[in-house]
């Protein structure tokens, strides 16, 4: 049987849950790691510290360029805490006192480059 | 296997352009033939479909003695990247799709020239928009194709009916690559699953896992985007650690490759369905086409008068030598099977002709009818 029972669709005309938006201009994102949520919770609101597993809490991505940072009013950005955390006077804003805060590393645009300079990726 | 001129549509463009396919002429060079067609016979389609079913099936046995031996010298992969590939094999994860071109002209047997087993496009027109112009056009006769059906198929018993978020992610500066991949997302959706589209620049790496533009995690996700690319980008680091399943799978690294023919002539030599094959065309009589091993669209193919003078020219680890085999003429026309093997079945093909002997990505496509 080599027909095709029919193509039933209409190609253009399929309802598809389409999440496509713009993307920021992030190059280079990061987020903080947390040993105690109050930690995170001093630079973030609480919906925006999400468990990580075992006692650890991640904070929301963010810009690691501040100037981007500042064009995007969502970017949530380091957190609160850091005026204190880096004042003269030490750690004033009280994190640090509860446990350790790493940073990683998150990007986009990884991939997608050798599409940039021009051959098609189809074959 | 004739080509027929065949009465045009009344306003096929915009019929076209209502069926996705807007791309039907680009930069005022039509890309669709509307008013031309090739016929086949029944046996003639018979021999297309089995030589598919055979070279896949030969294709399928390398991979796994090539998964086996561990040796992947000839296929210019690091220890990385061959990581991945017994990593997917030995998980068995799903070939989608992928489309062989063959040389046909009706009388001898079809003969592949390559596989594109990672990338193929061209897809909607072979699917869907052919299909359509055989309903207008000759709607009592058949054609084969029934790869809108089997790729559905493939959809729902990918995870054996648990109904997953499927990614998909092209380079979507590319119309033409955008379209097949919304072609191939409905598939998808039409088979239950939910489906997020987004460009492979936007994919996102946070730590742990692949993320989209909403910060949700790509457990599944289609690229149209080579394999080869992706470990040379600065993300193919985290390919390894991260949970994503890909689709393809990563062991069409061995199958996408040019590397593929001399390694199918060196295991089927004389197979009526190969030609001649190998890296540095010694054993090769006559005139030659040398091919880069990840060369895409007929880009860097070049005709020598004989292995000898492509290895003078080209010489390269990087540079496949095959036999050569000219394209049948159809006055002056020049007819490059796409077969499409959609799970592990052969399922269709799409015709795309050009005035020369490489098709390129000037060709034009042609529907067929049988």
């Amino acid at each position: 049987m080599k027909r095709s029972d029919g193509v039933t669709l209409t190609v253009a005309g399929v309802a598809l849950v389409t999440a496509t938006v713009l993307a920021p201009n992030y190059q280079s994102l990061e987020r903080k790691r947390y040993t105690d949520r109050r930690d995170c919770e001093c630079d973030y609101s609480a919906a925006q510290c999400q468990s990580a597993g075992g006692t650890e809490v991640v904070g929301p991505w963010f810009a690691s360029d501040e100037t981007i940072r500042r064009q995007d009013p969502a970017d949530p950005g380091p957190g609160h805490c850091d005026r204190h955390w880096r004042s003269s006077s030490g750690y004033s804003g009280g994190r640090g006192e509860h446990g350790s805060v790493t940073t990683e590393p998150g990007y986009r645009n990884g991939f997608g480059g050798t599409a940039r300079r021009g051959t098609p990726p189809r074959s | 296997m004739e080509r027929l001129v065949c009465p045009p549509r009344d306003h096929w463009a915009a019929r076209l352009e209502a069926q996705g396919f807007d791309y039907h002429t680009s930069d005022g060079v039509p890309y669709w033939s509307e008013g031309v067609c090739y016929r086949f016979t029944e046996d003639e389609i018979d021999q297309l479909e089995a030589a598919t079913d055979e070279l896949h099936g030969m294709c399928l046995s390398m991979v796994a003695d090539t998964v086996a031996s561990g040796d992947y010298h000839a296929f210019s992969l690091d220890a990385d990247a061959a990581a991945l590939v017994e990593r997917s094999w030995k998980r068995r994860e799903p070939a989608l799709m992928g489309r062989m071109d063959l040389c046909f002209d009706g009388r001898s047997a079809p003969k592949l020239y390559e596989y594109n087993a990672d990338t193929p496009t061209s897809l909607l027109e072979a699917a869907a928009i052919q299909w359509f112009w055989l309903q207008d056009v000759y709607p009592q006769a058949d054609q084969f194709n029934s790869i809108h059906e089997k790729l559905i198929a493939a959809w729902q018993q990918r995870w054996h009916g648990d109904l997953r978020t499927v990614h998909f992610a092209s380079f979507s500066a590319s119309r033409e690559d955008e379209a097949n991949v919304e072609y191939l997302r409905t598939t998808c959706a039409l088979a239950g699953h939910a489906t997020i589209e987004l460009d492979i620049q936007d994919v996102g790496w946070k730590g742990r896992q692949f993320l989209d533009l909403q910060d949700q995690p790509i457990d599944q996700l289609f690229k149209l985007y080579p394999w080869e690319w992706m470990l040379d980008e600065p993300f193919g680091q985290h390919i390894a650690s991260a949970p994503t399943e890909w689709i393809e799978p990563a062991w069409k690294l061995l199958l996408s490759t040019k590397a593929l023919l001399p390694a199918l002539w060196k295991r089927h030599p004389g197979h009526p369905n190969l030609l001649a094959a190998s890296f540095d065309g010694r054993l090769i009589d006559g005139p030659v086409v040398a091919k880069p091993r990840l060369g895409r669209e007929g880009a860097g193919i070049q005709v020598f008068p004989t292995a000898l003078d492509a290895w003078a020219e080209r010489a390269s680890t990087d540079i496949v030598i095959q036999q050569y085999q000219p394209l049948p003429s159809f006055e002056g026309h020049r007819p490059v099977i796409g077969s499409w093997v959609i799970g592990n079945q052969a399922a269709g093909i799409g015709i795309r002709e050009s005035l020369t002997d490489i098709t390129s990505n000037t060709s034009r496509f042609v529907p067929h009818w049988f």
